[in-house]
């Protein structure tokens, strides 16, 4: 086997490792995050909301048929 | 040709990799979301828009006072037919919003939502209907008038409306929690059958369950509120009684859910794969009959005067005194207690009695039969039904029939 062989055999070595390693760590860390992501954005909605909401968004109109 | 198969199997690999990252999430209810976004801007840009023309007018107002000439008249006439329009263009982008909000909403079912929506409707075709397209200063300040009044007249429903919106959105995040922590704790049960130490889990468990505990005590207390909201004279202050709820609410729930995103990593680090999608909770109350089956955990808070009915292999704890019996086919039947927490997987819980309350957390199967109502908060459908006798699936919140 070539110097040339080798070195593709050891690229080929090295990503099947790595997608390896990804599959091994991916359920302790992806998988627990997304499945609480709805949940996640959905309580930063709530509090959004609750900021849209607190303030006195519709005001002031009758300014416009008084004194003038 | 070894080289080709190789690069094949590489390509295949990522592949694997690539299709679950990017896998179709549900589409309705993100797009309800999207809209919901959408009518939120249009409303901030014509509050802006609003606010840029009161302020002409009010500009157009003081040059007037000062210098009652020919061209300020008509200029400020121009100011507040511009400021009017924006006002009504404001008040309508607002309840826009608010009724995109409770399409969005997963909170409340659908047969809640119509009359809110066709309520709000109504409210729209209202505004609408005022025009400032007239030359006159005296019709011109009649037709503001009237709209605020009008908009006076409304806004204690609107914010009713906002308030309820406010509650039921916690609320799903609430039940959602609950939903998860049955399925954690279906598999905490699992382990400890196996003899595993699951002391650590329980006491996390135990933790995550006070602070859902808190937080549905702030939203029972909102709701309570939400309903007071019914005169002109203090809805402003009872709203903001309610919104201080769920904001607390809201921080109990943040801190339930850091906790359960830690228990999930700590048991798929120590125990593999621990699967808490696919479940949803439904909450019922009513006479007649119950039957439970799947995996998760059913609480019974009322139970007096009740014959429960449990399988086998479900784990049970009871509160209060009663009557244990050991059926002869291995079921086992509790009469008399006070409340019971029955968990477990693949399990059936059966009651039947008076003044039933009762919260499913998991996945399987509900049938109620009486009088009473119940609502299911699943991964595709929010219902709010009577006991008919017809089958919830908890996890999806679907019913059949």
């Amino acid at each position: 086997m070539g110097a040339k062989q080798m070195g593709a055999v050891l690229v080929i070595a090295v990503v099947l490792i790595a997608v390896g390693v990804y599959f091994i760590i991916r359920p302790a860390t992806q998988v627990a995050v997304t499945e609480l992501d709805e949940t996640d954005q959905a309580i930063s909605d709530l509090e959004d909301y609750l900021d849209f909401e607190n303030q006195d968004l519709i005001s002031g109109v009758d300014d416009l048929y008084m004194d003038w | 040709m070894n080289t080709k198969i190789m690069a094949l199997a590489m390509v295949a690999l990522m592949l694997t990799v690539a299709v679950p990252a990017t896998g179709a999430q549900e589409v309705s209810w993100s797009s309800r979301r999207a809209t919901w976004l959408s009518r939120n801007a249009d409303f901030n840009t014509a509050r802006s828009e609003w606010l840029s023309a009161v302020a002409g007018f009010q500009r157009a107002r003081s040059a007037w006072i000062t210098d009652r000439s020919g061209a300020n008249w008509s200029d400020l006439q121009t100011k507040a037919r511009a400021a009017a329009a924006e006002a009504k263009d404001m008040m309508l982008k607002y309840l826009e919003q608010l009724k995109s909000s409770v399409q969005a909403t997963r909170g409340l079912s659908e047969n809640e939502k119509a009359p809110l929506v066709a309520e709000l409707d109504n409210y729209i075709a209202t505004i609408q209907g005022y025009s400032f397209e007239t030359s006159e200063d005296t019709g011109l300040k009649a037709t503001a008038r009237a709209m605020w009044d009008y908009w006076k007249s409304i806004r204690v429903r609107v914010k009713y409306i906002s308030a309820r919106l406010m509650v039921a959105a916690a609320e799903v995040v609430l039940w959602r929690g609950q939903a998860f922590a049955a399925m954690l704790e279906a598999k905490i049960q699992q382990l400890k059958d196996n003899g595993i130490d699951t002391t650590q889990l329980d006491t996390w468990l135990a933790s995550f369950d006070s602070k859902l505990e808190l937080a549905q005590q702030r939203i029972e207390n909102a709701k309570i509120k939400v309903e007071e909201i019914t005169d002109n004279v203090t809805f402003a202050e009872i709203f903001r009684i309610v919104a201080l709820h769920v904001r607390t609410a809201v921080s109990y729930l943040k801190e339930a859910f850091r906790d359960l995103k830690n228990i999930i990593v700590d048991m798929r680090t120590r125990y593999g794969s621990v699967t808490i999608t696919g479940s949803g909770t439904l909450v019922a109350q009513g006479s007649g009959s119950a039957y439970l089956q799947g995996t998760g955990l059913v609480k019974i808070t009322a139970m007096e005067n009740s014959v429960l009915i449990v399988s086998s292999n479900a784990n049970v704890s009871t509160t209060g005194t009663g009557t244990k019996t050991t059926l002869d086919n291995g079921d086992v039947q509790y009469t008399g207690y006070g409340s019971a927490k029955i968990r477990g997987h693949e399990i059936w819980v059966s009651i039947t009695g008076n003044n039933i309350k009762l919260y499913a957390h998991g996945r399987g199967t509900a049938t109620l039969t009486g009088t009473g109502w119940y609502r299911t908060f699943g991964e595709n459908r929010y219902e709010n039904r009577a006991w008919t006798g017809a089958t919830a699936t908890i996890e999806s919140g679907e019913v059949q029939g």
